[in-house]
């Protein structure tokens, strides 16, 4: 696997593979993972920021940041913010860093869905992503669409987890659909109606929040594995195949996966929907209470 | 997630899992520098040859000393500050590495020639423009050496390795030692298990950390607490049944054949693009309507762009009046070779059908068939029609056209 890639369509990335010791004023200590978009660090906030955390997560996306991009995302960042969902990570600045958009945000300590800090229990899981569809569901209901619900960005906090990184690429990057092959197997959490060309919906991400499930908690994604080597070929296999819930996983999963992957109109209707549907699942398993 | 940045991701778990700093072992590379430990620190430093490095070199001992004093598990924490004050202040010697023990990990410090390494894993952390550098790391998953850059003339003649079977070992002290090592004593039993369950994170690669000094950003706006400027929006629509299909798009208008399902389609395709039913069977009514996107641009690193709008790919596309005044999305070419230009090519969409056109680039615009070998170059301003998987190659970057509405 080349470096990261991501908006830009190149080999390597404009920033070279070094560490910034900062990014803005923001202290860098260390490289919290990489996306198609750009990377994650772990970072002290300046103190102009005028925050108690000792420590926050900068995002910062690959390539210049055109101006009109730029008001676009801090308009999605604070109509995301304004939401005040305890399952969205609160974002606390956007700016721009050597011409690079960026934001700062809270460091989820156990990073997320896709490589946990710890072993998750399947209830776990279950729970993960039911906080995820609620939090998409606390977006839809503002007209919001996430555009990149996938296992990356599932953080697990201490008390929930959270649904991080709206899809900021539709503005920074119009038109793509798809960013690079940085995370393996990206395009298997994309609904096959968005790789033809349908805006995010309500029911693309009740897909993607399944494809999420799935992976996380069969440990094999809904089209199996997807050659990351091959983009062309994942996509066709996408848009030719239907997607099928491994045989192995216990049926109260299964038919909740199921009724996510049936065609839009016979699918679970709201992300809420299938925030209920797996704490009762959870709930039904460990005798425990949710939240 | 495979970052080389700090040796492994920073251990989330039990801190219990770190061992304890000082039943570390620590193994002095013969030479004239100047080794120090004690408890909860190790430190390889170069004083200057003078009285004033003489003294340079007490001060940070006795801060060594004094933060070792009270049996602190771990000093890493004020010692990383304090020392940076010193060293700015020119109190320490300019050139030093320095680990200390934090609850879960190592505070570092770096000044001038200082650098810590982990051999095994290719990774190094060194100040590049002599900046005193302070963090904090995880417990590096394999022995790990801090050593000063050597001045070029002697760099060659590395020193030998101390043999890793011998049984050396700095319990506490000072030595002189060109850099010295710090790893888990080779007990095969009681060696702790580092970061495990954790996905030790190894670069393959030397990762050199880069000191910028930090500048405020040239921008920056609130998130947190500020209300957007456009108002409410209304909730996303809920799924209505037959509404799955693409209806985005730039609102051209084209006219087609519907299928069954009331899908527009291409009236050259024999299958509806979206459900894939044979067209054949349709009504055969002549309707307009919005033009769902014709395909997919996917790019060789799996990038994909969609066919609702018309584009200008190049390396700066935005200097474009067209893509200014948004008639052309730009679509950024990232290249070192310098062989694509800053605008290279346009895809333009006309009724059903995808053109490409060469912007008079310097250096071509290629194009082949399905699956076919052999290139041709475009005329520039020559507008072609892109046939369902054609391959393109701007410069060192490919991409193929994936239709949907294939039109055979
Ligand atoms: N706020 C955060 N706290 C802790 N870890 C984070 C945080 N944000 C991201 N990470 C870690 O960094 C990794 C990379 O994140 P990044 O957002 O760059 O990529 P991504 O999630 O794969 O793609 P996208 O750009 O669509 O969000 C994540 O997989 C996660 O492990
Ligand atoms: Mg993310
Ligand atoms: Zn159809």
């Amino acid at each position: 696997m080349t470096e990261t890639e991501g908006q830009l369509i190149g080999r390597s990335p404009p920033t070279g593979q070094g560490v910034p010791a900062s990014v803005a004023d923001y202290e860098v200590q260390q490289v919290l993972g990489h996306g198609d978009s750009g990377r994650v660090y772990l970072a002290r906030p300046p103190n102009r920021l005028e925050r108690a955390e000792q420590f926050v997560a900068v995002k910062q996306f690959n390539g210049p940041c055109l101006d009109s991009a730029y008001d676009r995302a801090v308009e999605e960042l604070r109509a995301v913010s304004a939401l005040r969902s305890p399952y969205l990570p609160r974002v606390f600045e956007a700016g721009l860093a050597g011409g690079s958009f960026f934001y700062s945000m809270d460091h989820i300590v156990l990073g997320s869905l896709a490589a946990p800090g710890r072993r998750l229990s399947q209830t776990e899981v279950l729970l993960a992503v039911s906080h995820a569809a609620s939090a998409a569901h606390a977006l839809h209901e503002a007209g919001i669409a996430h555009a990149a619900i996938k296992p990356q960005n599932v953080l697990i906090g201490t008390r929930c987890a959270l649904l991080s990184d709206i899809g900021l690429g539709r503005y920074l990057r119009p038109g793509l659909t798809l960013t690079g092959a940085a995370t393996p197997g990206a395009v298997e959490y994309v609904d096959p109606s968005v790789l033809r060309g349908a805006s995010p919906s309500r029911s693309s991400e009740v897909w993607a929040l399944a494809a999420t499930l799935h992976r996380a908690v069969a440990g094999v994604g809904i089209y199996g594995e997807l050659s990351d080597d091959e983009p062309l070929a994942a996509i066709r296999k996408m848009m030719s195949t239907k997607p099928t819930v491994a045989p192995h996983l216990p049926p109260d999963i299964a038919a909740i996966l199921q009724a996510c992957l049936d065609p839009a109109d016979q699918r679970i209707f709201t992300a809420a929907e299938l925030a209920h549907r797996l704490t009762e699942l959870a709930r039904a398993r460990e005798g425990i209470s949710g939240g | 997630m495979s970052e080389g940045t700090a040796p492994g991701t920073r251990p989330r778990v039990a801190a219990a899992i770190v061992p304890a700093f000082d039943q570390m072992t620590v193994t002095v590379r013969p030479g004239s520098d100047v080794v120090a430990r004690m408890p909860g620190v190790l430190l390889v430093t170069r004083p200057a040859e003078t009285e004033e490095g003489d003294r340079a070199l007490r001060v940070v001992l006795d801060l060594l000393a004094t933060s070792a004093q009270g049996g602190i598990r771990a000093p890493g924490y004020r010692l990383g500050r304090a020392l940076r004050t010193l060293i700015e202040h020119g109190a320490a010697p300019a050139d030093l590495a320095l680990v200390a023990a934090t609850d879960d990990g190592l505070a570092v410090v770096l000044a001038g020639a200082g650098a810590i390494a982990v051999s095994e894993r290719g990774w190094r952390l060194a100040c590049v423009s002599g900046r005193v550098q302070v963090r904090e790391i995880d417990w590096p998953p394999a022995p790990l050496l801090l050593d000063l850059a050597r001045p070029a003339a002697e760099s060659g003649q590395g020193t030998p390795e101390p043999r890793p079977a011998r049984p050396f070992d700095l319990r506490e002290g000072v030595v002189p030692g060109n850099g010295a090592i710090l790893a888990s004593p080779p007990s095969p039993t009681a060696t702790p298990e580092l970061g495990a369950g954790l996905q030790p994170s190894a670069p393959r690669e030397t990762v050199d950390m880069l000191l910028a000094s930090p500048t405020p950003p040239s921008r920056c706006d609130q998130i947190l607490g500020v209300d957007p400027l456009g108002g409410p929006r209304p909730a996303l629509p809920l799924p209505v049944t037959g509404q799955d299909c693409a209806e985005s798009g730039s609102g051209t208008r084209v006219r087609g054949y519907r299928c069954r399902d009331a899908h527009l389609n291409d009236p050259r395709a024999l299958f509806c693009a979206i459900c894939g039913i044979r067209m054949a069977e349709s009504t055969g009514v002549f309707v307009e309507g919005p033009r769902p996107p014709l395909g997919l641009l996917v790019f060789d690193n799996g990038a994909s762009f969609s066919l609702d709008d018309n584009y200008l790919l190049g390396r700066e596309p935005d200097i474009d009046e067209r893509v200014r005044t948004g008639r052309l999305r730009p679509l950024v070419l990232f290249d070192t070779s310098g062989v694509i230009s800053r605008r290279h090519a346009e895809i333009r969409l006309e009724d059903w059908d995808v053109l490409l056109v060469d912007c008079g680039s310097a250096n071509g615009t290629l194009v082949a068939e399905r699956g076919a070998t052999v290139w041709s170059a475009l005329v520039p301003g020559q507008p072609v029609r892109m046939l369902p998987s054609m391959q393109v190659r701007i410069g060192e970057r490919s991409f193929v056209f994936e239709s949907l509405h294939g039109a055979p």
